[in-house]
This record gives C-alpha cells, structure tokens and sequence, in this order.
C-alpha cells in the first residue's frame, strides 16, 4: 500500500470511527517508514477538522463523534511509543465534571469529545459529582483546565463553591476554570471568578486553547 | 393505574452490568435500522407530518424497542426489561377520562386523537424559569392561575430561598421546595382558584427528599395533584427519578414523566431521536406507574432547551401522533422557548408549539417556559401563557396540514434567530406587578402576533 493510501485509511478509519482501521493505519504507516508526526498532520488531523466540521453543520451526531475520538485514541496508541521530542504531545489536560446535584450530563459528553478529537487530553469525572471530589481530583491529576458543566439553575452555587474552595486551598491560581451549561451565561462567570465561559460545546474548545495559549 | 413500580424494585437488580458507554453507543447504530425497517422519515417542510401510516409504524418501532432495549439504571447499572405484554397491560387497562383538582376548579382530560376536537388540556406555568422568591413568585403563578385558558398550574423555580443560594441535597432545598409550592396554593387561592390542580417539577428539587417533602394534603401536592419524575436522556433513570415516583403513586399523587430525546445526541438524528421518544414513552408511562407523559425533545444546539426547533417540532407532533392513534394513553408537549418575554419571537414560538401539539392529538404544556439562570430572573410573563392557551383552544379540531402551514409560517418568523433570541424583558418591566395588569407595549404585541395568525386561518373566537 502506497504512502498516500495508508494516510488516507488512517483519515477514514479516524472520520468513520472505526477502531480497527485506525489502528491497523497507525500500525501501517509505521511499517512503512511514516513518521507519528506525518500520520497525524496528514492522516488522523485532517479527518479531525472533517468530523469538527460535520458537527457544527448538524452533519454529524455525538455517537458517531465518540466513534471517531475512540478511533482517534486507538490510533494514538499506536504511534505514541515512536514519538520523538514533543511529537503528539497533548494540546492541556482537562477535568471536567456535571456538577453535585445534576445528572444532565449530554451537554458535558459532547465537550469532551470534541476536546478529545482536538487533541486534549480530557479526563471526564461523570455526573452528580461533590465539590470536594471535583477540587481534589484535579490537584491529584495535576490537571491545567477544570470545566464545570450543569443545567439546572442549583448547579450554580457549586460552581461558585469550587472556585471558593479552590481560593482557600491556595491553588486558584494553578488552574483555569471554566463553566457551561443551560443557566450559566458570560455575567454569572465573572460575577464568581470563573476563567471563562463556553456558550457551546465549540466555544469550549476554543476556550480552553486560549486559556492554555497565554 | 398501577404500573410495575413493584416490579423495578426487584428488577434494578437483576441481570448482568451494563457499562453506560456500552449503553449509549449501542443506541445510534440500532435506532438507525429500525429507522429504515419502519420507514420512519423526518421532513424539514412538514413539522406537522399528515402520515398516520408513519405515526402507526412509529408506535411500532418504539415499542419494538423499548422492549429490547429497557431501561438503564444509573445507581445498579442494569437493564431494567418489560415485556410487550406488560407494556400492553399498562396501557389498554388504562382509564381515561380523568378528572383533576377540586370543586368548581376540576378539569377532565378526555383521550384525543390527531385532529380531534375534544379539548386539549392546558397545563401552563414555567418550570424550569428562575423567577425571585415570596411575593414575586406568587404574582407571577396568580399571572398564570388567571389566565382563563389554563386547566392545571405549573411552577416556575425559585432563583433564591429566604435570600439563600439553593443547594442539593441541601436543609435549605427541603425548605425551598415546600416553600415553592405553599407559594402556589396560595396563587391560586388569590387568584379564586382554589382547587386548581397543581402539575409540579419543584425548582428546589434537584435531588429526591424535597420532592418527597411536598407531598402535603393541607400545605403541598393534593391527592389527585401531579409530580414529575423525569426519565434521563437517552432510556434512562436512576433512584432518584424511582424514589419520586414510588413517594407519589403511593400517596395518590399523579405522576408525570417527562422524557427528552435529543437530536444530536446519542439517539442521532431527528428519526432516531423519534424512536427513542417513543420507545421512553412506554418505558416511562409503566416503570413511573404514570398517569401522563410529557415529551419535550430538544435539539443539541439550543442551551435553553426549547422544543420550538423545527427537528423536535416534527418529533413533538409524529410521537403525539402515534400515540394518540394507538391507545388511550395521554400524552404532554412540555413547551421551552428560546426568547424571553417582551418579544415578538416568544410568541411565534408558543403558537408554533400550541398548533403542533394540539393537531397531533396531545395536550398543551406544561408551559410556557425556558431554562434560566444566574441574573436571568423573572424573564417570563402571562402573556406567552396566553397565546399557547388561546392558540390551543382555537386549533382544536385543525388538520394536521393546515397546522402545518401556519407553523412553518411561525418558522420562518424566529427560525432566523433560534439560539441567538433578541434579550427580553423582566415581568417587572412588562407589568404593573402589583395589580397584574399588562403593560401596552406587551399586550400590543401580543394582539400583533395574534392578528397576523388570525389572517393565517387559526380561528380565534376572541
């Protein structure tokens, strides 16, 4: 198989979410001399701004965006132990967590997919989960962005909790928070000292690079 | 009507673990076949779809999958199954007419069909909509008790209790809720309705024990009131949704299931979110022992959670379809606006979500409402109550394509800006609070919007 056809099964195996031919491309390009780098920038990162753009036109659906991030990590998996320098080096590490008291939880899966397919390295707590787990966690994670998701109107208070807790912990200034979800708005993000609010699941991408770029 | 609530005591635990990743992505691939087994198809020029052979086969697609699939337990991690012959119990043993409230205030919900012109109910309030505590809250359910169209009042959500942030699992959210709803007892018996029935998702209830708190003959939930325990989207439910569920049937309090298929979600599309709302529907009317289900789908791209975008309008009308047509079962349409009081789009949105609820052979609300929060407070009047409630009386009896041109009519009014509303204005700034009366501006709107769907063909008597 030719340079280009191995490229362009890692992009497909990436964009349809499947596992196995994502891994077995990754697998591939090694065999054939493909550096990691190359088969990111050509293969899995082109198939990424794909699945981004599907997204955003209503194209694509959140299973078929959780296929294509699992693929993505398959393929990862196979090329990490080849990179070299900061080859393939995630783009921050990022908590994120539904807040004490609310298991909505769609709105934060889809954030997380979407950091995940653009290169974050995303750990997702779950749902219904205690300040104190949420401040906790990220200390022991050594996480650089904690993102706080919730729907109903009581998530609020928690998230204000957690900054607090963070504050008086001495560790506010080690994290970036970000918050999201149906009550929260650009106002009650600053009114509590939050680092930023995402709108959408977009904004939150985009959120948490410039928060990493500065 | 009992359900099974028994029987899901027992059945939490019973089986194999399911992952809940495992759970959710089996959901996409699945619902796309029997999408393309039953020829289930969404079309964006007809929200109000004039197909019974597609509702029908709807009906059929949902209960084929509510029975394979079940129901996942977030606190056990199992799959909770029925069978079809259970599902079938529930439903053909199933009384309609019902009767709510007391005295004078009763209203009776008779089982419609697509078309029909026996009345819808209208379930109005604002669950969901953050409103100030104490006097505040209370003129704003008087604001909804008054409106003449509405059979059954609905809350709105507190955004503080006794000036205090509301926390779960909180002493101050116990507080809140029985708070909330003495305040609604006392709305209605200000507004002359006394026994007005009370349809309540208790905004100072996030967790279970406030719901469980409000059951109160002399200050809370009546006998013969309602109580929502929601399903968690997509096919699921957890202790919490059960234990409000069991504390209401038990204690002769209706319960209602509310259930959120979501477009984009892990369901897909618009038809695999319509197969999801239909096989919940099932899984909700008999795990809950419910006496309604309340359909609110929602589009992954609208924070507010409002039902007006033209993908869950279609679910809203082709699930209320195929349910009405094929049992006695009655179904809700929970109404979420995008725009605030005070707009012109507000209102297109309540009488696009009116006409498809009422054409499709549901009943209207609860609602009219929105998700807000933080200083977002008191964003909602009676006046978006009035054009749902107007709307919906004047409807009944619309085909489904005449409900059909008016609402792309209604469409193409806030479509534009669905997602990205114009700011609205507060209850405070529309009304004269104190005595209730609307304000000109408001009322000029709101007879504006009115006139032009008159001219559409909705025949308002008044």
């Amino acid at each position: 198989m030719s340079e280009k056809d191995i490229l362009q099964k890692l992009y497909e195996g990436v964009l349809g979410g499947v596992m196995t031919t994502a891994a077995d491309a990754a697998q591939e390009a090694l065999d054939a001399g493909i550096t990691p780098l190359k088969a990111i920038d050509e293969g899995m990162s082109p198939a990424i701004k794909e699945v981004g753009e599907r997204f955003g036109k209503g194209e694509m659906f959140l299973p078929e965006m959780v296929a294509s991030a699992d693929a993505m990590e398959a393929a990862l998996a196979i090329l990490e132990p080849h990179f070299e320098g900061d080859e393939g080096e995630s783009k921050g590490k990022v908590l994120i967590a539904t807040v004490q008291g609310d298991i909505h939880d769609i709105g934060k899966n889809i954030v997380v997919a979407l950091l995940k397919v653009n290169g974050f390295d995303v750990i997702d707590i779950g749902r219904d989960i205690a300040s104190t787990d949420i401040v906790d966690k990220s200390v022991d994670l050594g996480v650089e962005i904690i993102g706080l998701s919730g729907l109903l109107t009581t998530s609020l208070p928690m998230m204000r909790d957690i900054i607090e807790m963070l504050d008086d912990d001495g560790v506010r200034d080690q994290y970036k928070v970000i918050i999201g979800g149906g009550p929260t708005s650009q106002d009650y993000a600053d009114e509590i000292g939050a680092d930023g609010y995402g709108e959408t699941a977009y904004n939150a991408v985009e959120l948490c690079s410039q928060l990493l770029s500065k | 009507m009992p359900g099974l609530h028994f029987e899901m005591m027992e059945r939490v635990n019973e089986g194999p673990r399911v992952r809940e990743p495992e759970f959710d992505k089996s959901i996409f691939p699945r619902v796309k076949e029997l999408a393309e087994k039953y020829d289930i198809k969404y079309d964006p020029a007809n929200p109000v779809p004039d197909d019974d052979g597609m509702a029908d086969r709807l009906f059929a697609a949902g209960l084929e999958y509510a029975v394979e699939k079940g129901l996942w337990v977030l606190d056990t991690q199992k799959v909770v199954k029925f069978t079809e012959a259970e599902i079938w119990r529930y439903l053909d043993n199933f009384h309609t007419p019902l009767t709510f409230g007391y005295g004078k205030d009763q209203v009776t919900l008779y089982p419609r069909k697509p078309e029909s012109d026996v009345r819808p109910l209208v379930i109005g309030g604002a669950a969901g909509s953050s409103m100030t505590e104490g006097e505040i809250y209370t003129k704003h359910m008087m604001n909804f008790a008054l409106e003449p169209t509405n059979d059954m009042i609905a809350n709105g959500n507190p955004a503080w209790i006794e000036g205090r942030e509301i926390r779960p699992f909180s002493p101050n959210e116990v507080h809140g809720a029985i708070q909330e709803v003495g305040w609604i007892r006392e709305a209605i018996r200000r507004a002359g309705r006394p026994g007005m029935p009370m349809f309540v998702a208790p905004g100072c209830a996030a967790s279970a024990p406030p719901a469980v708190a409000i059951i109160n003959e002399e200050r809370g939930l009546r006998k013969g009131d309602f109580m929502y325990a929601a399903l968690l989207t997509e096919l699921k439910s957890d202790y919490d949704r059960l234990i409000r569920a069991v504390a209401a049937v038990e204690n002769g309090v209706n319960v209602a299931t509310l259930l959120a298929p979501m477009v984009g979600g892990w369901a897909g599309s618009p038809e695999g979110a319509a197969i999801c709302g239909a096989a919940e529907t099932f899984l909700g009317a008999i795990s809950h022992s419910s006496t309604i289900v309340v359909n609110h789908p929602v589009h992954m791209s609208l924070k507010n959670g409002a039902t007006t975008h033209r993908t869950t309008l279609w679910i809203e009308s082709i699930v209320g379809q195929a349910f009405s047509r094929n049992c006695r079962f009655p179904i809700g349409q929970n109404v979420f606006l995008d725009a605030r009081a005070g707009t012109y789009e507000v209102l297109w949105e309540a009488a696009a979500n009116a006409i498809v609820a009422v054409s499709s052979g549901q009943h209207t609300g609860p609602g009219p409402s929105g998700i807000t929060g933080g200083d977002d407070v008191d964003m909602i009047s009676g006046i978006e109550l009035r054009m749902l409630g107007e709307t919906s009386r004047a409807v009944t009896g619309m085909t489904r394509k005449k409900a059909n041109e008016i609402v792309v009519k209604c469409l193409e009014k806030y479509e534009p800006t669905l997602g990205n509303p114009p700011k609205g204005k507060s209850l405070q700034e529309l009304y004269d609070v104190p005595k209730l009366q609307v304000k000109e501006e408001w009322l000029a709107k709101f007879e504006e919007v009115k006139a032009e769907l008159k001219s559409w063909g909705v025949p308002y008597r008044y």
